[in-house]
């Protein structure tokens, strides 16, 4: 079946990119689930409602990876095949203790049940670093650096993870 | 074979309307209903559209429905069978609360009545056959096809168990649906409303929520989150505690009576702002409206939380839901709906009847899937919970979480431990929680025939596919031997399609003459179907999509089913429907593969490709 060859850029009719305009992501996605979902098999042959599944199924999973930035980025390195093993991740000295420090502060912060403001700054400052990573990646990402945008994600992730923690803290 | 609907809609097919409903099979009460030319029909038994979920059976095993036509105290009654969906006869604590003899029939939970064996799915189906024989009476033909709801919060095996249930009563079952969604899309179509939308159904005994954004015919389920322990009937508990701490008179009442009692002075609360008075054998209670509110003030409480844990899952804020939509009778508490006015600051949409507007919201689906209704609108619905599998230590390891937009497929590849293994065994769970004895188990399938190779040397791909009824079907491939062979899988508790059929055949042993009969006609009906649909195609495309040899094989598979429609033997219509799909299979796929290209026109292969 050609439409689920097509990766899922493609499938979307859209340009292989870590930045995605997400309601042009959207509406192509509503576009085509309207034409393939199998609600719209239902009097279809079997064949037809089989076909209809896989299509319909191959848009979600599509549509959930691309909208998201990191998977996004992990799917992009998948179609330039490259082979993204955890294992290959070997973080420097400088970003492992980094990460054991932000550990404590969190902790620290989850026990003091507060400061708003700790809470607040810290929040921003990984945002920022975030929005650095994503800067790097792009350029690693253009530079055809796979291993470079794959440790670059890594460290995203992290951050995101920090960040996700926080949020609850913040009132 | 709707070959058309990925060719221009100006092409009208619609010949005449199919007989069509929509069932809401409930803990409580069932409804099935029918949408035609913008009315709703509810079909009535003895003047009331509720039909209790309750059967009769007598010490001869005759079968009664509904309004009890058996004798109460020479039968055997089983009131509320839903909630025996999905339980699984080790669930003890669960059972014992109930005066019946479990037993298991078929992998499932039965009740022993007057020494025969009733499973779960054989109860449930005389609820689904009484419906289509009210439905059909009233209606003079017979009932084409349905589209039933669940709860949103069922799992796998309550789906499976209810899909089952309504095979067994000979109901085509166009699709299953989320009674939540239901009752969205009844509201979506009456106000044509655009928006993000909580639904809030409060039952009997069961939560469930659901986020929904519509826009432009779409409807969409964000998140979905529910308890399916948590009702209108916790509350009349707590009231009936309520008395009997309070009045010493009436202690001596048991708490089933008690019950009886606190749901009426529930109810009267709907339509009170003041305090009730109510007498119970002669004595005479009073309840403030304040009281009332404090009383049952820790269920709504619950039931916010779960809400506010479903929107934060939907990843929207909470200050952009339009309107919350009430379903289940349960939410005509008056102080249910002024409660979320206060905490959520929004619309209540409260107009239609909320014990039936599941029902209807059905009915209105099954006319769009069955081709009778234009309206276009489409669900994309969510898996409720979590699908994981066992993995070494106790663990549960995500294959697709929850809230994830289906149909959906998400593959697996396994390897062998050991040399020379042939056989795989592979523990299917649902559920949030990382232990598996906390998931619900969805049963054990095994790979078998794995050529031996040394450990870890097999690559055997699992694909668990979700399709849009919610259900799970497991199908594994051996990618590395040269067979590749690749089996269907049903998990352990799901009947097969020919167990199905031969229950089926069993059930109607009697009726076999008016089954072939039947049967016959719908495959004529089928036949029709194909053939026009693949002619329409064929001239619309036919001559630019297929070189001259494969046109000719399938107008010559066309003809043969033609002149076999004509005659009277319905497996071979069958027969031949099938031989025409399979040799027109690559014709249909070009068609697609086409229709997408030009959705996502405008964009060359350049521009695709970077």
């Amino acid at each position: 079946m050609d439409i689920l060859k097509k990766n899922y850029f493609e499938l979307f009719g859209l340009k292989v990119s870590t930045q995605l305009d997400l309601k042009d992501l959207d509406e192509k996605f509503t576009l085509l689930q309207k034409q393939f979902h199998p609600d719209k098999y239902s009097n279809s042959s079997d064949t037809e409602k089989r076909i209809a599944l896989q299509i319909s199924s191959y848009l979600n999973d599509g549509y959930i990876t691309l909208r998201e930035f990191v998977t996004r980025v992990e799917y992009i390195l998948k179609i330039k095949d490259f082979n993204t093993d955890e294992s290959k991740t070997l973080f420097d000295e400088e970003f492992l203790e980094e990460q054991i420090d932000l550990n404590e502060s969190i902790e620290q912060l989850k026990i003091n049940k507060g400061g708003n403001d700790k809470v607040n700054v810290l929040t921003l400052d990984l945002t920022k670093k975030m929005e650095l990573l994503v800067v790097s990646i792009n350029d690693y990402l253009s530079r055809t650096e796979y291993d470079m945008v794959w440790k670059n994600l890594a460290k995203y992730k992290f951050y995101r993870n920090h960040l996700i923690e926080l949020e609850p803290m913040i009132k | 074979m709707s070959l058309l609907q990925i060719k221009d809609p100006k092409t009208d097919v619609q010949s005449k309307q199919r007989f069509v409903v929509g069932i809401d099979f409930g803990t409580t009460n069932s409804i099935v209903c029918s949408y035609e030319n913008s009315n709703f029909k509810h079909y009535e038994h003895n003047g009331n559209d509720l039909v209790p979920s309750s059967i009769s059976i007598t010490s001869d095993h005759d079968v009664a429905v509904g309004s009890l036509l058996n004798d109460k105290d020479t039968s055997y009654y089983i009131p509320s069978i839903k909630r025996f969906i999905g339980v699984d006869d080790q669930q003890l604590d669960y059972l014992k609360k109930y005066n019946h003899t479990f037993t298991n029939k078929d992998n499932m939970l039965a009740l022993n009545v007057f020494d025969k064996d009733y499973s779960v799915v054989d109860l449930s189906s005389f609820i689904f056959n009484f419906l289509k024989d009210l439905a059909e009476k009233n209606e003079n033909r017979s009932l084409e096809a349905a589209v039933i709801t669940v709860p949103a919060y069922f799992n796998d095996f309550q789906r499976q168990a209810v899909k089952n249930a309504a095979l067994l009563a000979n109901i085509d079952v166009l699709r299953l649906i989320n009674e939540p969604t239901a009752a969205a899309i009844a509201y979506g179509l009456e106000s044509n409303s655009i928006g993000k939308f909580v639904i809030y159904d409060l039952g009997g005994g069961t939560f469930d929520v659901s986020i929904l954004s519509l826009e432009e015919g779409i409807f969409k389920v964000l998140s979905t989150d529910g308890n399916t322990i948590l009702g209108g009937d916790d509350i009349d508990f707590i009231i009936a505690n309520w008395i009997k701490d309070n009045c010493k008179h009436l202690r001596h009442l048991d708490l089933s009576t008690l019950k009886d009692h606190a749901k009426n002075i529930k109810e009267q609360f709907n339509n009170t702002t003041s305090e009730i008075n109510y007498s119970i054998d002669n004595h005479d209670i009073t309840l403030s409206k304040g009281l009332f509110r404090e009383l049952i003030s820790p269920i709504i409480d619950k039931t916010i939380k779960i809400v506010k844990s479903a929107i934060n899952e939907s990843g929207i804020d909470q200050n952009d839901i339009d309107s919350f939509i009430l379903v289940g009778g349960s939410t005509r508490i008056f102080e249910i709906k002024s409660r979320l006015r206060e905490v959520f600051n929004c619309n209540i949409l409260d107009d239609i009847d909320p014990d039936k507007v599941v029902a209807q919201g059905a009915a209105i689906q099954a006319n769009i899937l069955s081709g009778n209704s234009k309206e276009d609108i489409l669900l994309l619905d969510v898996l409720p919970l979590s699908l994981g599998i066992e993995t070494m230590g106790n663990l549960s390891e995500k294959i697709i979480p929850r809230n994830t937009a289906i149909p959906i497929v998400a593959r697996k590849t396994f390897t062998t431990f050991k040399d020379g293994q042939t056989k795989l065994l592979i523990h299917i769970i649902q559920g949030e929680r990382e232990l598996v004895s906390d998931c619900k188990s969805l049963g054990r399938i095994i790979l078998e025939n794995i050529p031996p190779m040394v450990a870890g040397a097999p690559r055997i791909e699992v694909e668990f596919q979700i399709d849009a009824d919610g259900l799970l079907s497991v199908t594994a491939t051996e990618k590395n031997s040269e067979t590749k062979a690749s089996a269907m899988i049903k998990p352990a508790y799901g009947l097969t399609d020919s167990q199905i059929t031969k229950m089926i055949s069993d059930a109607n042993a009697s009726a076999e003459e008016d089954m072939s009969a039947r049967r016959l006609s719908e495959s004529k009906v089928e036949a029709e179907r194909v053939i026009y649909a693949l002619e329409q195609a064929l001239d619309t495309d036919g001559s630019e999509l297929l070189d001259e040899s494969e046109y000719d094989v399938i107008t010559s598979e066309l003809l043969k089913l033609k002149e076999i429609a004509n005659g009277n033997d319905f497996m071979k219509i069958d027969n031949q429907i099938k031989v025409l799909e399979l040799k027109s299979e690559f014709y249909v796929e070009r068609r697609m593969n086409r229709s997408i290209q030009s959705l996502i026109a405008g964009r060359g292969v350049d521009d695709v490709l970077e």
